[in-house]
C-alpha cells in the first residue's frame, strides 16, 4: 500500500509503498519511528500532515556536521555565495548549440565580447529577471568561456562572491590555499583566480559597487510559508 | 517541438535597474511550467583532508556544512571522510537555498582530488534516456550506464558536453509537493 510519510524531525515528506520505506530519513537521518503516516490521496500536494520545521541554533558549532537547520547568514553581504559555474568550451557553436537544445538554456555574449568569435557567454538556466538573475531560488546561472581564454591554465569551475578581494587574498594561503591570479577587471566586474587547499580551481567576484542590497538575490530572509509564487 | 519545449521571446522588454539604469540585455526568455530541466541546482567538490576543507569554506567564506544521510547516498553518521550538504548562502532546513542567485553544493572525498562538477535537474515526466539521447544526438556522450527507474525515487544519470565537461543530471521523484520555494516557476 502507498502511504504519505512525513519526518518528525525535519518535516520531509515521501509518498511511497509500506514495502519500500527507508529505515532512516534520507533527509535528516532521523529513525523510520519518527515518521507521521497518512493515506495516498492520489496526490502528495493533497498531503494533510504539515511539520514544522525546526528553528536555526544560534550557537550551532560551525563545525558540526550533524544535522541542523543552516545558520542564518547576514543581511547586507553576499560573502561566501556561489553565484556562477563555469564551463569551459573549444566550439563556441557546438556548445551553445547543445546547451540551447539539450538543456534549454537561454544564452548571450557578455557586453564587452558581443563581437568575439568566442566570446564570455552568460548562460539562463531558468526563470529570471531583467537583470539576468535567477527569479527563484536553488539554482544558478553561469557561464561558457573559451578554454584559449582561461591563462590559468587550471580550468575554475565557479565563482564566488566576496565583499573584498583585497582581504580574501591577504588570507588565503595562510589556510592552505593559493593565488592563482591576482585582482583584474573584466567586463566591468572585479575577479581572481584561487585554488582552495584542496586544489580546487575557483574564481572570486567582488560585488559590484552598484549593487544596492534590495536586489531579491541580495536578500537573507527566512520565511516559512512555502509559497514561492 | 518536443512536450514543454518554449520559443524563445527574443523581444524581451526594456526594464531599469535600481539605479535608474536600463539593463543592457533583454529579460531572459520564459520557462515553462511545473518543470525544472536544464536548472544548474547543485555542485559537487571534492577533497583530500575534510577538517583542512571544512576550515578553509567554513572561516574564509562563511559555509555551513551538514553529514549527507546515508538514506541519500551519505556515508556512516560520524565518518572521518563525510559526503557533506552546503549551505553557501541562505537556505531552508531542506538545505535549499531561500533567495535566489546562489547554488548551494555538495563535497565528497576523494584522495585523488577530482574536477568540481555540477548537478543539473531533468524533466521529471520523462525517462532519462530521453535527455541522455538528446545530449548524444548534440555532441555529448553518456559517461556510464542509463540507471534503472524506479517509481518514488530520484534518478541519476552522468553524461559529458561536447567539450568533456561532466554533467550530473538529476531526476526528481514524485514527492515534489511544488510547495518549495525551490520549485518555482514562470506562471505564464
Amino acid at each position: 500500500m502507498k502511504y504519505i510519510y512525513t519526518c518528525f524531525k525535519c518535516g520531509f515528506p515521501m509518498a511511497m509503498d509500506e514495502s519500500e520505506v527507508p529505515e532512516f530519513c534520507p533527509s535528516c537521518s532521523a529513525p523510520k519511528s519518527q515518521y507521521l503516516v497518512e493515506p495516498w490521496n492520489g496526490s502528495i500536494e493533497k498531503r494533510r500532515i504539515h511539520v514544522d520545521p525546526p528553528e536555526p541554533d544560534p550557537n550551532w558549532d560551525k563545525y558540526d556536521v550533524s544535522y541542523h537547520h543552516p545558520k542564518h547568514f547576514p543581511a547586507k553581504t553576499r560573502h561566501g555565495r556561489v553565484r556562477r559555474f563555469v564551463l569551459e568550451y573549444d566550439d563556441a557553436k557546438l556548445t551553445k548549440d547543445f546547451y540551447d537544445e539539450v538543456f534549454d538554456w537561454d544564452i548571450i555574449p557578455v557586453e564587452c565580447d558581443k563581437d568575439k568569435e568566442d566570446p564570455l557567454m552568460f548562460c539562463a538556466t531558468g526563470p529570471g529577471s531583467a537583470n539576468w538573475e535567477p527569479k527563484f531560488p536553488s539554482f544558478g546561472y553561469g557561464f561558457l568561456k573559451s578554454r584559449k581564454s582561461d591563462d590559468t591554465g587550471k580550468n575554475p569551475r565557479f565563482v564566488v562572491e566576496v565583499d573584498s578581494i583585497a582581504d580574501i587574498l591577504s588570507k588565503v594561503e595562510s589556510y592552505g590555499g593559493k593565488i592563482l591570479k591576482g585582482q583584474y577587471e573584466y567586463d566591468g566586474n572585479q575577479y581572481a583566480v584561487l585554488e582552495d587547499s584542496e586544489g580546487n580551481p575557483f574564481y572570486i567576484w567582488q560585488t559590484p559597487d552598484d549593487v544596492t542590497f534590495e536586489e531579491p538575490e541580495s536578500q537573507n530572509y527566512y520565511h516559512w510559508e512555502r509559497k514561492p509564487q | 517541438m518536443k512536450p514543454g519545449k518554449i520559443k524563445t521571446d527574443r523581444k524581451g522588454e526594456t526594464k531599469m535597474n535600481t539605479k535608474g539604469k536600463p539593463y543592457p540585455n533583454r529579460a531572459p526568455k520564459k520557462y515553462p511550467k511545473k518543470d525544472l530541466h536544464g536548472r544548474v541546482r547543485f555542485m559537487n567538490m571534492t577533497y583530500k583532508d575534510f577538517k583542512r576543507y571544512q576550515k578553509f569554506w567554513v572561516d574564509l567564506f562563511g559555509w555551513d556544512m551538514f553529514e549527507l544521510p546515508q538514506a541519500a547516498g551519505g556515508k556512516e553518521p560520524g565518518s572521518d571522510t563525510p559526503s557533506v550538504l552546503i549551505a553557501t548562502g541562505p537556505s531552508y532546513e531542506t538545505w535549499e537555498a531561500v533567495v535566489p542567485g546562489h547554488m548551494n553544493a555538495m563535497a565528497h572525498y576523494n584522495e585523488d582530488g577530482g574536477d568540481t562538477t555540477f548537478m543539473m535537474e531533468i524533466h521529471m515526466d520523462e525517462p532519462v534516456k530521453v535527455t541522455a539521447d538528446n545530449a548524444v544526438n548534440h555532441g555529448g556522450s553518456i559517461v556510464g550506464e542509463i540507471p534503472e527507474e524506479k517509481e518514488g525515487w530520484s534518478t541519476s544519470l552522468t553524461v559529458a558536453d561536447p567539450n568533456g565537461n561532466t554533467l550530473n543530471l538529476w531526476r526528481c521523484p514524485s514527492s515534489r509537493t511544488w510547495d518549495e520555494a525551490e520549485a518555482g516557476y514562470d506562471k505564464d
